[in-house]
């Protein structure tokens, strides 16, 4: 088991062994969040590999302000919103009409399996899907959002509620189709 | 973070990926990931070979230019260091008790007598055994016709010289078709060269869109060069006429200049420019330049303020002259120059190599002659229809440029390169022709502007 210094040491020479050991330590978790910024698994794998050959490329670099793993999630991410960049220029996110945020009853997501939550986010439109990202699991505030897309606050948050109404709506859908609540699911 | 917007929803959805991993299988992804790294491994090799190349390229192309530049001057200096018996004044060609005298046609053949008759009645003192101020006549049993017979000999011994010098010159190509030859075979070298690197995948061939480039696209600098100057003079032993209308006293001795073979340069200016494609660069600016050369003469003449100056043959303007006691001259030029040059990156990175070839526009701004010694008044020649200097010129230009990159903005270079006159810096009524070649090095600041 190497330490992260004897990880950055190894990548910063181009030894391939310890890149690979690099790799398999942090692929798991980036998988997921590759796959939560893309569309589809495919376009996830692509996001993963850009994302290490970036990791690799500048990890010389790396001034360990941080931990690897937050380092290395940074990359992540913004090698997926850089994915993504063209699809919003070419259809730029506006502000959607209110969502309809009444509370809907009680949900938890302890039922659903990681695969499924990823799906419904999956199924997401592109920017909501960005958004919801940005602001409800990695903890942006809609005026970083805001800048890092180069859209009005107002629009990241209008995204937002439109996607949070999304996935209540198919949280609500699927609980209803199996009919089981506070069970989690085989 | 605008905690205070965030409810149990999205604490919900947080908590359900904090520590979320997929066990699926990576090989697939680790072995597109490898196959990257290997071709960017290789591209970061080949990057490296290509650098190294065309610096050894850039070192063999400034060496032969240098041999060129070496060899024409050589040549040039073994054709001007024997006298011309040929360029000088045809009514003045003696300078009695001179070792470099002409050769006295034999028999004590007059010539020039009707100029010289008024002359024997003022210094009497002077002739002797035959000797007649005409300075071309002698009796063939003075001694001074014997000394002149053995200065004779040895002129002809170096006439001979000359002429043998240039019947080698006839046999070798001429230097300009060398030249012509260097700088194609520079130009075809790199081509060759180029076409012999080592045959690599097409993948590696290819751009890669996240190569850097230099971002250099505008920028101005200051820069200055010294160097020699060499003036390329028709005639770097001019003469003149004693018993010419302007000559003050008819003294027995003849005027005459001579200048050295190599003078010194200096230039000091402000260019800017701009990068119009990925490897070449255009530059212009303004510099003046200053060009000084080392002359002998003998001659002084009559200002307007009817002091004493400085003179040197073929540049008195008409003014009354005299001749005196042989003093050091320089002659200096100056010059505004409006250079216009494309360059070649070489290299384009933080240590930079670029070629630059161009011309310039010169504005002749003024000679002045000034006595080494202080003793006798400068004078100064400016340009006009009454100078014997042409007003504005062309020279060509050929320079190197080594540089290095500081920071984000700045940028300094070594310029080694020369300069040659295109056009004679004399008019051509005036009956003299120089076409400097100014060899120096510079040095450039360079600020970057985007």
């Amino acid at each position: 088991m190497h330490s992260e210094d004897e990880l950055i040491k190894g990548c910063t020479k181009g030894d391939r062994a310890i890149q690979k050991a690099l790799f398999d330590r942090y692929c798991p978790k980036m998988k997921v969040i590759c796959q939560r910024y893309a569309k589809t698994t495919l376009e996830a794998d692509d996001i993963l590999q850009e994302g290490f050959i970036k990791v690799f490329a500048n990890i010389k670099d790396f001034r360990q302000q941080s931990s690897l793993a937050t380092w290395i999630t940074r990359i992540m991410i913004n090698t997926a919103l850089n994915f993504h960049r063209q699809k919003l220029y070419l259809h730029p996110m506006v502000e959607v009409e209110k969502a309809n945020l009444a509370e809907a009853e009680e949900v938890s997501l302890s039922v659903f399996h990681l695969n499924e939550l990823v799906t419904m986010i999956q199924s997401l439109p592109d920017g909501c899907r960005i958004i919801f990202n940005l602001f409800a699991i990695e903890g942006y505030g809609h005026r970083e959002i805001a800048d890092m897309l180069s859209i009005s606050e107002g629009t990241s948050k209008s995204q937002y509620n439109r996607a949070k109404s999304l996935l209540k709506e198919k949280i609500t859908n699927e609980q209803k189709r199996y009919g089981r609540l506070g069970e989690r699911k085989v | 973070m605008e905690d205070w917007e965030k409810g149990k929803f999205e604490k919900e959805w947080r908590d359900a990926f904090v520590n979320a991993e997929d066990e699926g299988s990576t090989e697939a992804a680790w072995k597109n990931i490898d196959l990257q790294l290997s071709q960017a491994e290789g591209k970061a090799m080949k990057r490296s070979v290509i650098f190294y190349q065309r610096l050894a390229a850039a070192s063999i192309l400034f060496a032969l230019i240098s041999v060129a530049v070496a060899l024409y001057n050589s040549t040039i200096f073994e054709s001007t260091t024997t006298p011309s018996l040929a360029q000088q004044p045809t009514q003045n060609r003696s300078i009695p008790g001179d070792k470099n005298s002409p050769k006295q046609p034999a028999g004590g053949v007059e010539q020039s007598d009707q100029l010289n008759s008024t002359t024997d009645k003022k210094d009497k003192g002077r002739t002797s055994g035959g000797y007649r101020r005409s300075n071309v006549t002698l009796a063939t049993s003075s001694p001074q016709a014997t000394a002149f017979a053995q200065t004779t000999q040895a002129l002809d011994e170096r006439v001979n010289y000359r002429q043998a010098v240039d019947q080698r010159l006839l046999n070798y190509p001429p230097l300009a078709v060398v030249e012509s030859q260097v700088n194609l075979i520079s130009r075809y070298r790199e081509v060759t060269l180029y076409r012999q690197l080592p045959a690599f995948p097409a993948s590696y061939m290819a751009n890669s869109p996240s190569k850097k480039s230099n971002k250099e696209q505008v920028w101005a600098s200051v820069g200055a060069a010294a160097g020699t100057f060499s003036p390329n003079l028709s005639s770097p032993q001019a003469y003149f006429s004693a018993g010419m209308p302007n000559d003050i006293d008819a003294s027995s001795r003849s005027g005459y200049s001579k200048s050295s073979d190599v003078g010194s340069a200096y230039t000091f200016g402000f260019s800017m420019g701009t990068k119009f494609s990925k490897r070449w660069v255009m530059q212009g600016g303004i510099n003046y330049l200053n060009q000084s050369l080392g002359y002998q003469s003998n001659l002084q003449q009559l200002d307007a303020s009817n002091q004493y100056s400085t003179a040197l043959v073929g540049r008195t303007s008409g003014q009354p002259v005299k001749v005196t006691t042989p003093y050091q001259i320089s002659s200096i030029n100056e010059i505004i120059s409006v250079p216009l040059q494309a360059g070649y990156l070489i290299v384009d990175r933080k240590f930079g190599f670029q070629l630059n070839t161009g011309f310039a526009t010169d504005l002749f701004l003024r000679n002045s002659l000034v006595d080494e010694s202080g003793q006798l008044k400068r004078s100064t020649e400016g340009a006009g229809s009454s100078s014997p200097y042409r007003t504005m010129s062309w020279a060509g230009l050929l320079n190197s440029e080594l540089s290095y990159r500081i920071g984000d903005r700045y940028r300094v270079s070594i310029v080694p390169g020369l300069r040659y006159s295109l056009n004679s810096v004399f008019k051509s009524e005036s009956g003299s022709v120089s076409n400097p070649l100014v060899t120096d090095v510079g040095f450039r600041f360079r600020y970057i502007f985007r």
